[in-house]
């Protein structure tokens, strides 16, 4: 626990006033008590330092070592605290602490100081003890860094303190209704307050007048005045005498265990905080993200005593080779417990003290039950002896002795017995053994013999040996020139047919071809044939150019008329306009020849339009200015000359306005009036005469008005003028242009014709000196490929000459050539066949020593060494034993009798020296922190913890805190804590609805979310932790259900049954299950009739339906096992181990009901359990009942979602796990898809094996 | 009886979800024994300690180790006895191996001692349904004036013999005298049977209707107590009929 550093420092020291004043207060004289010791052994804790840089201490007394100071005061820990100057301590104050809290701690520094109160002048403080104040740690920081860190496992300790602070509740009670099997008792008519009623879950209950606790509370009934307990086992048989029941009737509740428990708990965390952990390095090593592990120096090399495969042999030396912290991941069945034990004896061996702890009582047990029974191991189990299984028990303090004795008896009487038929066996071992050596002797000459002769054989052998190699790499030698020389010879044959073959294809060439100057006249004949060719083709060429000429003359010239032609007619238009006289003309031309209407245009025939309009007007005016007149003229005659001068009156009459209209119909009344009547009055004639006259006068008016005048007439002349000009002006660009077009026509014209002209010319030329050939172009093409050709062959033909000539050069050379290498391959020949000669006759000579050589006596010689060796070694001991075996006989003989007879007083002395030598200690994680343990057992060598993921880490860290190192054994992928007899999620769901305002609940769901455990598995280097990856529990079609699981893991889990089959056969065979099914799946539909139900006034659900059908599926079992029995499969007496699991503790209940009332299965081992509970343990076969069933959509599957939980339930059976529930339910209508993906895996495992039964198969067998 | 049996039902139905089914009275056989044995009288040895002084009477030891060896025990314990037998002068080391001083000598002696007592003899009462041995009674057994008929169950096997006998007795009478010494159970000389004693039961048939279970309650009246053996074996073989 502490760093004891022997080391030894003279200490100048004064004290301040005030705690010289505090020395005497507490009765300490400051000279004697200096003196008291030669030199003190303290503890040194620096404080922080103060603002102005000072460094300050406090030196803690050892009231052990310094036995004088103890003497005189051991009352406190005196404390004095200083400040630490260069040459000196100054003591500032003296106080006291209370003597029962350790002074030693990681956090303090232990030093032996030698004071020295005269300071002054005595030199500074000896550098080593300022070096050490200087480099130690603050002892707050490192306290405030455990407190910070430790804060996130506060959730832990509220959940158990939630209840915990309760004072005992004591009430009267009325009757106690025990049932059945006295497990439970009712005590009815308890008068408690509200608050009282709830709180008294898990509190434990003790009746007036028995000393121990008759159990604890299952559940309260307030409103029936019940309490339900759960009676101890040891408390049957007061239950059943009915002492139990006895007056007065008072029951106290007391919570008392509980609250020592969470104060141990509470008491780790401050132990931890005070640096009192047995490994100084725990705190980081817990909450580092990378624990701070020390290198491991290397791997221990061990003998093991259990059987162990490769990954139980990694962890035993991985564990051993540890310094500080091991983690071993050890998945169902692996072999964990196997791995503890040899660990174990391991540390028993290398002399070190285990600690194996573990949070149950039953893991504590199983353990230390399977721990290998070896005199160098010695258990013991330390713990309230009640709650100490079975397998425990053997190994508590006060069966120890008798555990001892037996063990002793049992090796001494079998080596007593052995050794009874020893003595005859040693002499005849003897006599054996001495003509053993004296055969070996004789051998062991003989093989010298052969040793030396084989010496020769080799010296010789060797020599032989030389001469063969020598000749062979002359061999070698020859037989490579001659490889090369013949190379040459193949080379230069090969060369002198190619050359032969060339020579001879050129010769016959040449002879084939005719002479060369036929060759050259053909040639030439050729060329001139296409010159004549070449001209002809040319004058056709020309021919055609004259053609084609004409034809552009003749268009260019019709375009030419073309154009004059318009230019004429754009003339003659002009002469029209120039010689219009009318207005109309000039416009019929405009139209005619679609004239721009520019605005001058319009403008001038709008003048020209209005002076006309005038012109009609007044024609008209006239014209009625003459009917008029007639009209006058007529009524004038009428009327005669009566009244005259009216008339003259009536002729000024003034003007009537008047229109055409009016006037026409003025003289058609008139004139029917006439026609009509013969006479008319003349006043109406006069009337009329008088309209008349009036109109006449209007009409003359206006003619006055419209008459055109002078201006008007030379206005109308100019006007048309304008108009000629405008229109000749339009039409003078397109006259223009037409003449220029004419003209550019007209230049064309000449030029093609000049053109033709010379063309015309050049053939004129070209006739005289060639004629036009017809094809000429097709002759010429072959004229020109013969030629090409022709010259070809003259090209080849010369050549060949010369090639001929050159190859027969070549030739002789190379005859010469071929010649030399033939002469030099003879000669190479001869020497080679002189060469084997020579070479046969050596190897013939090896052949007898190859025989020598190949015997190997050396083998033999050294095989005889050994054998003696061990003839005498064999020999010795015999002797030994010959000697002692009388001895050993008597006294063991002694012994055993002694021991037989040996009781219990007589082993007091033995258990007193077991205890005191005891090396391994099992105890819970709890009990650990017990005070008795922790004074009886400090500090371990080696603390193991088993069954670590389900533990909390408060409770972890208690039996940690003790350990120098720390080994831990879990699986983080089975389930996580327990608390109480509930999940976790069950204590969280009650916690929650109890109250809303839990504070530690998300803390703590946190905190389940990843372990402890899994967090240092994950973040540990390889060399401190190790998976087991081999399993021997489960049938490997069962393992495959859980390999899932294990697949982020470096190593995949595997199966160590050498054959499945044989190992896990469940022997059972019936209409359900055959005898190679192990993993099946009973389906059951998921509808209304199936479903899941809750439980009256509960939480917890159960499933009638599945109750019922693993009823059926029980009586088929058991019928099976009986059937297997007489089949002979399956022992008479023997049971098979069934455990009926379910993920609701409401289902168990009612399985346990219905295994109790309404089964009789006497080939049946049963036990039952949730999921949870049947952690650690493993059946033969487990039925599984899933129970979740229902359609409601807001519902999921609860706690059968977590991984954690399937894991546990798929791996507890050895040979056959039936499962028990709604394929659907879990595969497709659970919420959350990585659940659906595990169930899916499970019932796709099963259908591979055929073990899918679904209710129609179920009901035809059922 | 009657009273015995009302008392008992009264009991019973405390319970408020129970209905007494059945009630019979019946009885077993018991057989008692009477035993003669003697008892012996010897100090109480440390028995290791014992061994090694008688070891070294006989042979030449020089380490802890070869004590181990002989004994096959932890070299350890035989280390630490050593030193306290040195340090309370039972031994000394005498030119290289351990001799026994005068003092060792007669510890021997009377750690050996044995003082054969006086034969004594006693009355064993055996249930053969049980198979186990009751304890004696003082107070009478409540009488009844009916012929009560035998447990349907009853079988009369027998598994006593000495041996047994011993184991019961050397429970029951080994003791320490005041002066330390141990007296102690040491022989069974011999053991007769006697004659057979009918012991009386009752015995209900319960039906709790909350539960819906069937159960059954015996009552012992030599022990005082409910049986659970004969309550576990009835059960065992009636209960499904019970449901029927």
């Amino acid at each position: 626990m502490i760093k004891t550093q022997k080391t030894e420092y003279r200490c100048p020291i004064t004290l301040t006033n005030k705690a010289k004043d505090k020395m005497r207060e507490l009765g300490l004289d400051e000279r004697s008590f200096f003196l008291l010791e030669k030199s003190f052994h303290v503890y040194i804790e620096k404080y922080p330092q103060s603002g102005d840089g000072l460094v300050s201490a406090a030196l803690f007394f050892d009231m052990e070592k310094n036995e004088r100071l103890a003497d005189k005061f051991n009352r406190f820990v005196v404390v004095l605290h200083c400040l630490v100057k260069q040459d000196r301590l100054v003591v500032t104050n003296v106080t006291t602490r209370p003597a029962h809290i350790p002074a030693a701690s990681n956090w303090r520094a232990s030093a032996d100081l030698t004071f020295d109160l005269n300071a002054q002048g005595s030199g500074p403080m000896p550098y080593g003890l300022l070096d050490l104040i200087h480099n130690m740690p603050v002892a707050q920081e490192s306290s405030m860094y455990v407190k910070k860190r430790i804060a996130s496992w506060e959730g832990y300790l509220k959940i158990q303190e939630q209840s915990a602070d309760i004072p005992d509740i004591t009430s009267h009670y009325s009757t106690l209704v025990f049932n059945d099997d006295f497990s439970r008792v009712k005590i009815a008519g308890c008068q408690l307050n509200e608050k009282e009623w709830k709180s008294l879950k898990d509190m434990s209950v003790k009746l007036k007048g028995i000393d121990q606790d008759i159990g604890k509370v299952m559940k309260a009934n307030r409103s029936a005045a019940t309490v339900e307990v759960e009676v101890h086992g040891y408390m049957e048989d007061q239950a059943r005498r009915g002492r139990l029941d006895s007056h007065p009737r008072e029951v106290t509740f007391s919570n008392f265990a509980t609250l020592s428990q969470v104060k141990r708990l509470r008491q780790g965390f401050k132990q931890l905080e005070n640096g009192l952990a047995a490994n100084p390095e725990l705190e980081r090593l817990l909450f580092e993200n990378k624990p701070p592990v020390k290198e491991i120096k290397k791997q221990a090399k061990l003998q093991f005593h259990n059987r162990l495969n490769e990954f139980q042999q990694a962890a035993v030396i991985g564990a051993m080779s540890a310094e500080d912290l091991y983690v071993i991941q050890g998945p169902p069945g692996t072999g964990k417990t196997t791995v503890i034990s040899e660990i174990c004896l391991q540390n028993a061996k290398a002399g070190l003290r285990t600690l194996v702890a573990s949070q149950s009582n039953l893991a504590v047990d199983n353990a230390l039950g399977r721990l290998l029974a070896n005199k160098d191991i010695r258990i013991l189990r330390v713990g309230r002896t009640e709650s100490i299984e079975e397998e425990g028990k053997k190994f508590i303090e006060e069966n120890v002795g008798q555990y001892w004795k037996d063990h002793t008896l049992k090796e001494v009487s079998s080596q007593f017995e052995a050794r009874k038929h020893r003595e005859t066996e040693v002499e005849a071992e003897w006599a054996a053994n001495e003509q053993e050596q004296e055969r070996f002797q004789k051998k062991l000459a003989q093989v010298e013999d052969e040793l030396e002769a084989k010496q020769k054989a080799q010296q010789l052998y060797n020599e032989i040996q030389d001469i063969i190699e020598k000749h062979k790499m002359d061999i070698h030698d020859a037989e490579k020139e001659g490889q090369t020389v013949q190379q040459l010879l193949q080379k230069i044959e090969q060369s002198l047919r190619l050359l032969n073959d060339t020579i001879e294809q050129d010769e016959n060439f040449l002879a084939e071809e005719p002479d060369r100057d036929l060759f050259q006249k053909e040639l030439e004949e050729n060329q001139q044939e296409i010159v004549r060719l070449q001209d002809s083709v040319a004058l056709q060429v020309l021919e055609n150019e004259i053609n084609q000429q004409k034809l552009t003359i003749d268009k260019v010239s019709a375009e030419c008329e073309k154009w004059k032609e318009a230019t004429n007619q754009q003339d003659a238009l002009t002469g029209k306009i120039a010689a219009a006289k009318k207005i109309d003309t000039l416009k019929w031309l405009m139209l005619e020849q679609n004239f721009t209407r520019s605005l001058q245009v319009q403008s001038l025939l709008s003048k020209l339009d209005h002076l006309r309009e005038r012109m009609k007007q007044l024609d008209k005016l006239k014209e009625y200015n003459e009917k008029l007149n007639r009209a006058i003229s007529y009524l004038e005659k009428s009327l005669g000359n009566q009244h005259g001068h009216q008339r003259e009156q009536l002729k000024t009459t003034p003007p009537i306005s008047t229109t055409a209209e009016q006037i026409d119909q003025l003289l058609d009344t008139l004139r029917s009036e006439l026609k009509g009547k013969s006479t008319i009055h003349p006043q109406r004639l006069e009337a009329f005469l008088k309209g008349l006259y009036g109109r006449r006068s209007f009409i003359w008016k206006k003619a006055e008005q419209l008459k055109l005048n002078d201006t008007d007439k030379k206005v109308a002349q100019e006007a048309l003028q304008q108009l000629k000009q405008e229109l000749i002006a339009q039409l003078k660009p397109i006259l223009d242009d037409n003449k220029m077009i004419f003209q550019k026509y007209q230049r064309d014209l000449a030029e093609q014709t000049a053109k033709l002209t010379f063309l015309q010319n050049k053939s004129t030329q070209m006739r005289a000196s060639a004629d036009i050939i017809p094809n000429a172009k097709e002759f010429l093409h072959e004229k020109e490929a013969k030629v090409f050709d022709l010259q070809a062959k003259k090209e080849q033909y010369a050549q060949a000459n010369l090639r001929i000539e050159r190859n027969r050069t070549k030739r002789e050379q190379e005859t010469l050539q071929l010649k030399q290498a033939r002469q030099k391959q003879t000669e190479i020949e001869s020497r080679l066949s002189e060469l084997s000669g020579i070479l046969k006759e050596k190897e013939d000579e090896v052949i007898p020593l190859n025989e020598i050589l190949s015997s190997e006596p050396e083998r033999e010689h050294e095989e005889v060494l050994k054998k003696l060796a061990s003839i005498s070694f064999t020999r010795e001991s015999l002797k030994q034993e010959k000697e002692k075996l009388p001895l050993f006989q008597s006294v063991q003989g002694v012994w055993q009798s002694l021991l037989e007879e040996a009781n219990e007083h007589d082993l007091n002395e033995i258990r007193k020296l077991y205890v005191k030598h005891a090396n391994v200690i099992g105890t819970t994680c709890v009990a650990s922190a017990r005070k008795d343990f922790i004074e009886s057992y400090p500090i371990f060598d080696v603390v193991i913890i088993d069954e670590v993921s389900k533990a909390t880490p408060p409770e972890l860290l208690l039996p940690m805190l003790k350990g120098k190192k720390v080994i831990l054994v879990g699986d983080h992928h089975q389930l996580p804590p327990l608390l109480g007899n509930d999940t976790l999620e069950e204590t969280l769901q009650e916690m929650a609805q109890e109250s809303e305002d839990f504070e530690g609940k998300a803390e703590l769901k946190k905190l389940l979310q990843e372990s402890l455990f899994e967090r240092l598995f994950k973040n540990l280097p390889k060399s401190n932790k190790t998976m087991l990856a081999i399993q021997y529990r489960m049938h490997e079609n069962i393992m495959e259900t859980i390999t899932p699981f294990y697949m982020q893991e470096n190593e995949q889990l595997q199966c160590g049954l050498a054959d499945s089959e044989l190992d896990r056969d469940h022997k059972l065979s019936s209409p359900l299950i055959k005898r190679n099914n192990h993993l099946l799946w009973l389906d059951m539909p998921n509808e209304p009739a199936f479903f899941e139900e809750r439980m009256k006034g509960g939480k917890s659900l159960f499933n009638p339906a599945e109750l019922k059908r693993i009823g059926e599926l029980l009586k088929e079992l058991d019928d099976a096992a009986a059937e297997a029995k007489q089949a002979g499969r399956m022992e008479a007496n023997q049971k098979k181990s069934i455990g009926v699991i379910s993920f609701y503790g409401e289902q168990v209940k009612r399985i346990d009901r219905m295994l109790q009332q309404e089964l009789c299965l006497t080939h049946l081992t049963i036990r039952t359990g949730t999921v949870d509970r049947f952690q650690g343990m493993e059946m033969d076969v487990i039925l599984l009942s899933m129970v979740r069933n229902h359609d409601n959509k807001q519902d999921d599957i609860g706690f059968a979602r977590d991984y954690r939980r399937l894991n546990v339930a798929l791996s507890r059976a050895k040979e056959l796990l039936v499962m028990i529930g709604s394929t659907k339910m879990f595969t497709e209508r659970s919420k959350n898809k990585e659940a659906r993906k595990m169930y899916t895996h499970v019932l796709e495992s099963a259908k591979k094996q055929d073990g899918l039964r679904t209710l129609e198969e179920v009901s035809l067998h059922g | 009886m009657d009273k015995l049996q009302k008392k008992l039902l009264s009991k019973l139905l405390e319970n408020p979800s129970v209905q007494i089914k059945k009630a019979v009275i019946w009885h077993i056989p018991m057989t008692n024994y009477t035993v003669a044995f003697h008892r012996v009288k010897r100090s109480k040895m440390d028995i290791l300690m014992k061994m090694m002084l008688l070891t070294f009477e006989q042979a030449q030891i020089r380490r802890a180790a070869n004590l181990a060896e002989m004994l096959l025990v932890e070299e350890l314990f035989i280390e630490d006895l050593l030193k306290k037998m040195q340090r309370t002068g039972l031994i000394r080391l005498e030119t290289g191996s351990y001799k026994l001083t005068s003092k060792g000598q007669g510890q021997i002696k009377t750690g050996v001692m044995e003082e054969e007592l006086e034969e004594e003899s006693a009355v064993l009462s055996y249930s053969t349904i049980h198979d186990e041995f009751w304890p004696e009674r003082t107070d009478p057994l409540p009488e009844s004036d009916e012929v009560l008929p035998v447990y349907r169950y009853a079988n009369d096997q027998n598994f006593i013999d000495a041996d047994r006998i011993l184991h019961v007795l050397a429970e029951r009478r080994n003791s320490v005298d005041e002066d330390g010494f141990q007296i102690i159970v040491a022989a069974v000389n011999s053991f007769e049977e006697q004659e057979v004693e009918n012991i009386t039961f009752l015995e209900f048939q319960l039906y709790n209707k909350e539960q819906d279970i069937y159960y059954a309650r015996v009552w012992n009246t030599w022990l005082g107590r409910w049986d659970e053996t004969l309550e576990k074996q009835i059960e065992d073989k009636e209960r499904l009929e019970w449901r029927k």
